[in-house]
């Protein structure tokens, strides 16, 4: 296990191996990430795929992160979602329904509720700021500490927490108001 | 259902809660993944970035996108295949109007049917070698069609040729992109034959261009663009010299900018750009991309809310703003002529570093440390008039004691 630094220095000489060690550490929370505000496998490789991509290219061209690593890949793949409703509304996504947090048997009016609610909270989750959905989603989706998204964000606690209020209270508005442009 | 009036935090939270589960990731798709990365970086790192190679292996990191977007692209096609035996039954005697399309020009009546022949041509061949081959072909024809609505003197029709003529080199190349992944020495006898064939279009245009008058040249150059996609692209970073009408002068060299040259807005004279550029025919330059690098004066502006560490690196006549709330670390260093503002609330360490005319201002409430520095401020003689600098610092401690400001000013009319 690399230290982060030393992953991007490895990473700038083009080391197979820590490159495989990035991509083993990152992409299954990319991969989730993404899954959650696409709602769609395929797409979430995609994007996957293509935040490495571009990951390279940016190494290549001299560019790329300097530091922090996580929330720069996190930063490309955002974007790529991003980009990704702007060309479709959100809503032409092919949503796969996923059971497990539902009741048992639920019948089919209840799932096309619930898909319906998905897509509502996704699209909601979608205008957030770059920031304020990332601390959104790493903390209540993928159950990190105040202390883990602040190191990933390169960001005080203090600015993580004031982020989550923000986030949620946007996140509030976009429910209530779903037509509203955020930041 | 939940209402909307109905939303409270915890039912934000609970609407939240909706997308937490997600299906497990399928083992395969991690493994492709994990190769295709490694492959890409190992291309990456052997692969000067300009060849055809790169390019086309830069394709195939689309892979799976490009693969649908062929699939899709394929059923389109199938739709062409109907509507070319439609049309062709529509001009009556099928074969022969099929066999009289093959001479039509771009905006002929006959021009469709020749071009819904080729897609289904296309269409109904499932190996992508094959695919890239037949492309080449239609570009082939389309540069002779080109060639013939100048000699008619039809400008009119010669854009749309030229974006079909670049269509199909850019599927030609996204086929050697499919092919690459599955038989990559298919590929590379394929890529030599695209590259030589590109390089032939590529001067026939040059001449072209010449032949064509004024308000023609942008559909030619467009296609030289196309043609030149297999091509060396010179890249070159320096700074822009002067700006003139269809061409730049960067870093000493003239660059003939066109309608179909990718400019980033906002570049000025003095800024510092990368020019990606091809050779003409006749040996001049042709900017495909300028891109903005570096302003010779930027305005940065950083504003945020909690624990920041904001820094401002320029080089130019540069201005400069900070403002935040939290326990901040700002640092402004420049070079030139440049005004600096940092507007804190909290504990705060600023420090604007600068050589030249310099205006700066803290404005801390807090424990701070800030330090102004100025070539233009080691005035020994003091002298308030000859020196252009204005530094600010404006504290108000709250510690009640005078141990948490540490303010240094160099300069004049220093506050």
């Amino acid at each position: 296990m690399h230290s982060e630094k030393e992953l991007l220095t490895g990473a700038r000489e083009f080391d197979e191996t820590i490159l495989g060690e990035i991509y083993d550490r990152f992409s299954p929370g990319l991969y989730r990430y993404a899954m959650r505000l696409l709602g769609n496998s395929e797409l979430a490789e995609d994007c996957v795929a293509e935040t490495f991509s571009r990951f390279l290219q940016a190494l290549q061209k001299g560019g790329g992160p300097r530091r922090h690593l996580q929330a720069y890949l996190y930063r490309v793949a955002h974007n790529w979602i991003t980009d990704h409703y702007r060309r479709k509304e959100p809503l032409m996504t092919p949503l796969e329904v996923h059971h497990s947090n539902m009741n048992q048997d639920p019948g089919p009016a209840q799932i096309v509720q619930e898909m319906l609610e998905i897509d509502r909270v996704r699209a909601a989750l979608v205008k957030l700021t770059a920031e304020q959905r990332q601390v959104i989603v790493l903390k209540y989706l993928e159950g990190w500490s105040n202390q883990e998204i602040a190191r990933s964000l390169s960001k005080p606690v203090g600015a993580v927490k004031s982020l989550q209020h923000r986030g949620l209270a946007s996140l509030k508005r976009q429910l209530l108001h779903p037509s509203e442009k955020l930041a | 259902m939940m209402q909307e009036e109905e939303y409270s935090g915890s039912e934000v939270l609970e609407a939240l809660n909706l997308l937490k589960d997600t299906p497990p990731r399928d083992a395969k798709a991690v493994v492709r993944g994990k190769e295709h990365f490694i492959r890409e970086a190992r291309l990456l790192r052997e692969n000067a970035p300009t060849s055809i190679f790169q390019r086309l292996y830069s394709w195939t990191s689309f892979d799976q996108k490009g693969l649908t977007q062929m699939n899709r692209t394929v059923s389109n096609l199938a739709l062409f295949a109907i509507l070319a035996v439609f049309m062709t039954a529509l001009f009556g005697g099928g074969v022969v109007s099929a066999y009289a399309s093959r001479g039509s020009l771009p905006g002929d009546t006959l021009f469709p049917v020749k071009t819904a022949l080729e897609d289904a041509q296309v269409a109904f061949n499932p190996d992508a070698a094959r695919d890239a081959e037949l492309h080449m072909v239609f570009a082939q024809r389309r540069l002779d069609e080109m060639a013939s609505l100048v000699s008619e003197g039809r400008y009119e029709s010669l854009q749309r040729s030229a974006e079909l003529f670049e269509e199909h080199i850019q599927l030609a190349i996204q086929s050697l992109g499919v092919v690459a992944a599955n038989d990559p020495e298919k590929a590379q006898e394929l890529a030599f034959s695209i590259t030589e064939a590109l390089s032939r279009y590529s001067s026939v245009l040059a001449e072209l261009r010449t032949a064509v008058p004024e308000m023609a040249r942008a559909a030619i150059e467009h296609a030289i663009k196309a043609s030149r996609l297999g091509d060396d692209v010179i890249e070159y970073t320096a700074v822009v010299d002067w700006i003139g009408a269809g061409a730049w002068s960067v870093g000493g060299l003239t660059f003939a900018v066109t309608v179909e040259t990718e400019v980033d807005e906002g570049i000025a004279a003095g800024d510092t750009v990368t020019v990606e550029a091809v050779e003409s025919g006749d040996g001049s330059l042709f900017a495909i991309e300028i891109e903005l690098v570096e302003k010779a004066f930027d305005a940065n502006e950083n504003d945020n809310v909690g624990l920041d560490e904001n820094i401002n690196d320029n080089v130019g006549l540069d201005e400069n703003v900070n403002e935040n709330e939290g326990l901040d670390e700002e640092a402004n260093d420049n070079v030139g002529l440049d005004e600096n503002v940092n507007d804190n609330v909290g504990l705060d360490e600023n420090v604007n570093d600068n050589v030249g005319l310099d205006d700066n201002a803290n404005d801390n409430v807090g424990q701070e440390d800030n330090t102004n520095t100025g070539a233009a401020n080691d005035n020994s003689d003091d002298d308030h008039d000859d020196a252009a600098d204005q530094n600010t610092n404006d504290n108000a401690n709250e510690s009640g004691g005078d141990d948490g400001d540490e303010n240094e000013n160099s300069g004049n009319d220093n506050d």
